[in-house]
């Protein structure tokens, strides 16, 4: 049996592997694929939590987190899609008329 | 094998199901009725769930095991919410007149966004309150990048991507927090965290910085405050008036349940809390000051008010909860009651100098009047409403001790009254040079004198309201 701090210490990796690549990649798809890395960790936090403590409460947690997170792809595509069709690229830095 | 009914008190729920019927209906029918009836169904709809709000007031009926609760605090957190999403639906029947097309679906996503608000003020377990963070972000995505122009997309597009992020730190932080305790339920993890057997406190603490950051982010406190005055000028000036109001009253209800109820005993994230108080405080009011553009203007100043209210989720529960809902009673007041005005005298979403309100003293004394009403609330000036919320605040962190933040508010709030005056001055000391339009039908006149006697009253006679407000205490 694998020790819970392992399954932590790779959700951690995955956290931060979606963090900076939010962080540093322009690409709005690109983007929104690090956010959805940085909730399956949260995810794979949870399970093994729920497993620690030998309670499925966090399990069914999860669910409703990929709920959440199936309802933010349908929202945040169509905002992309809505808003890319109208310009060349998916990079966000064409989108910097706002300023001040 | 048993089984167990679920706890389910339809009756405790009444203003949340309220408003969600209400979306439903508002989503199906513009298909049969007209845009203008959609506006009267979701301001009778939201009537309802405040007449349904003010009747279960000290019942303190509960749902789901205690998950969802219609105790004082949610239902006068639910009241400031209905409110702003009222004066959001009638300030959106002037966007039309000027050209400007609030579709049907505005109401039925702004229906939504309010119910998340409520379900997110109303839980008292962290899956609970993460789905009514959700629903409520989702919402207001969609509605701040509602326009097809370019600025309006620019900011759906920040607010969706940084808005995202905010919510998976914040999913993170309640997996730490869950891990930590093993429970979701606000009171659970207060026990937990005090029982002699807890020794988790580093996971609990990391946790908690997680969930301040994702907090941080959606109440607009710096450094995470970047997204704010591009999504706020950008976005439709209706969809701004509701985020800079209900958004985020509802944010700081949840602020204030996680770090009041749940986490007040771990430590770690209160020393980061007030150096992003004191950083809010100072960059939301100097950014301010050198504004030319009122809704830009209005943004940064969100930002500072923000900070003002943070200093109540640092205060004991038992002051920081009422002195937080008092204070955003009439924040929300005062701040849609400026957007209002500002919705009614710009000619498209952009807003407006401050320049071209020069001489509106003479050519529009109403409107004139009740924006030089609501900024001096804004400024904090007595007997303004504005003023005994920040008294009420104040006092609450003081009497915790934060005596240095408490003085740093006091010296930028005195700094804010720079950039609040200005426009009152050239409205009544300058001659007027641009002719703006007035875009405000009876229904938005009679608004801004409603929301200007309740600023006016909240700050004369605090004793009537605040007094109800104790009952908030735990």
């Amino acid at each position: 049996m694998v020790e819970t701090q392992y399954y932590i210490a790779l959700a951690a990796i995955l956290f931060s592997i979606g963090a900076v690549g939010f962080l540093t990649r322009r690409s709005a798809i690109q983007m929104f694929l690090c956010v959805e890395l940085m909730l399956n960790a949260a995810n794979l936090a949870l399970v093994a939590f729920s497993r620690a403590w030998g309670d499925l409460l966090a399990q069914s947690a999860v669910f409703i987190i990929l709920t959440l997170a199936a309802a933010e792809v349908a929202i945040g595509l169509g905002i992309i899609v809505a808003i890319f069709k109208k310009r060349p690229t998916t990079n966000v830095d064409v989108l910097s008329s706002l300023k001040g | 094998m048993n089984f167990v009914a679920p706890d389910v008190n339809y009756y405790s729920m009444l203003p949340f199901i309220t408003v969600l019927l209400t979306a439903v209906f508002a989503t199906i029918l513009p298909f049969y009725v007209s845009r203008k009836a959609i506006a009267g169904l979701s301001a009778v709809g939201l009537l309802v769930a405040l007449a349904a709000s003010i009747g279960l007031w000290n019942t303190n009926l509960s749902s789901f095991y205690g998950a969802y609760r219609s105790d004082n605090f949610a239902l006068g957190f639910g009241i400031v919410l209905i409110v702003g999403a009222l004066i959001a639906v009638i300030s959106s029947v002037d966007v039309a007149k000027r050209g400007g097309t609030m579709q049907a679906e505005f109401f039925a996503i702004l229906l939504y966004a309010v119910s998340g608000t409520m379900l997110l003020a109303s839980a008292h377990d962290l899956i609970v309150l993460l789905i009514g963070f959700e629903v409520m972000s989702l919402g207001v995505y969609v509605l701040s990048s509602f326009q097809e122009t370019a600025k309006s997309e620019e900011a759906g597009m920040k607010y969706f991507l940084l808005g995202g992020f905010a919510s998976a730190i914040l999913i993170f932080g309640i997996a730490l927090v869950f891990g930590a305790t093993g429970k979701f339920g606000l009171e659970a993890i207060n026990t937990a965290v005090l029982s002699p057997e807890f020794k988790n406190s580093s996971i609990a603490a990391v946790g908690a910085l997680f969930i301040l950051i994702g907090f941080g982010f959606k109440v607009a406190m710096a450094p995470f405050h970047q997204w704010t005055p591009d999504v706020y000028t950008g976005a439709p000036t209706v969809v701004t008036q509701f985020m800079s109001v209900a958004v985020k009253a509802a944010a700081f209800a949840g602020f204030l349940h996680i770090f009041g109820l749940a986490l007040q005993n771990v430590s770690g994230w209160q020393t980061p809390l007030q150096f992003l108080i004191a950083l809010t405080l100072m960059i939301g009011n100097l950014a301010a000051l050198r504004q030319s553009n009122l809704k830009r203007m209005l943004a940064y100043s969100s930002v500072a008010h923000a900070g003002y209210v943070g200093l109540a989720v640092l205060a004991s529960p038992s002051q920081g909860f009422s002195s937080a809902l008092y204070y955003l009673g009439i924040y929300t007041l005062m701040n849609a009651g400026a957007f209002a005005v500002l919705n009614v005298l710009s000619k498209d979403d952009d807003g407006l100098e401050i320049e071209s309100l020069a001489g509106l003293g003479s050519s529009k004394p109403l409107l004139a009047a009740t924006l030089t009403f609501f900024l001096l609330s804004l400024a904090g000036i007595p007997p303004l409403g504005g003023f005994i919320g920040k008294y009420l605040i104040f006092s609450a962190a003081a009497s915790s001790g934060y005596y240095g933040l408490v003085i740093l508010a006091a010296l930028t709030s005195a700094v804010s009254l720079a950039y609040y005056l200005r426009p009152i001055g050239l409205m009544y000391f300058r001659p007027r040079v641009t002719v703006l339009p007035d875009f405000s039908g009876r229904s938005t006149r009679v608004l801004l004198v409603v929301c200007a006697a309740g600023v006016l009253i909240l700050g004369l006679v605090p004793n009537a309201v605040y007094g109800l407000l104790e009952l908030v205490k735990k």
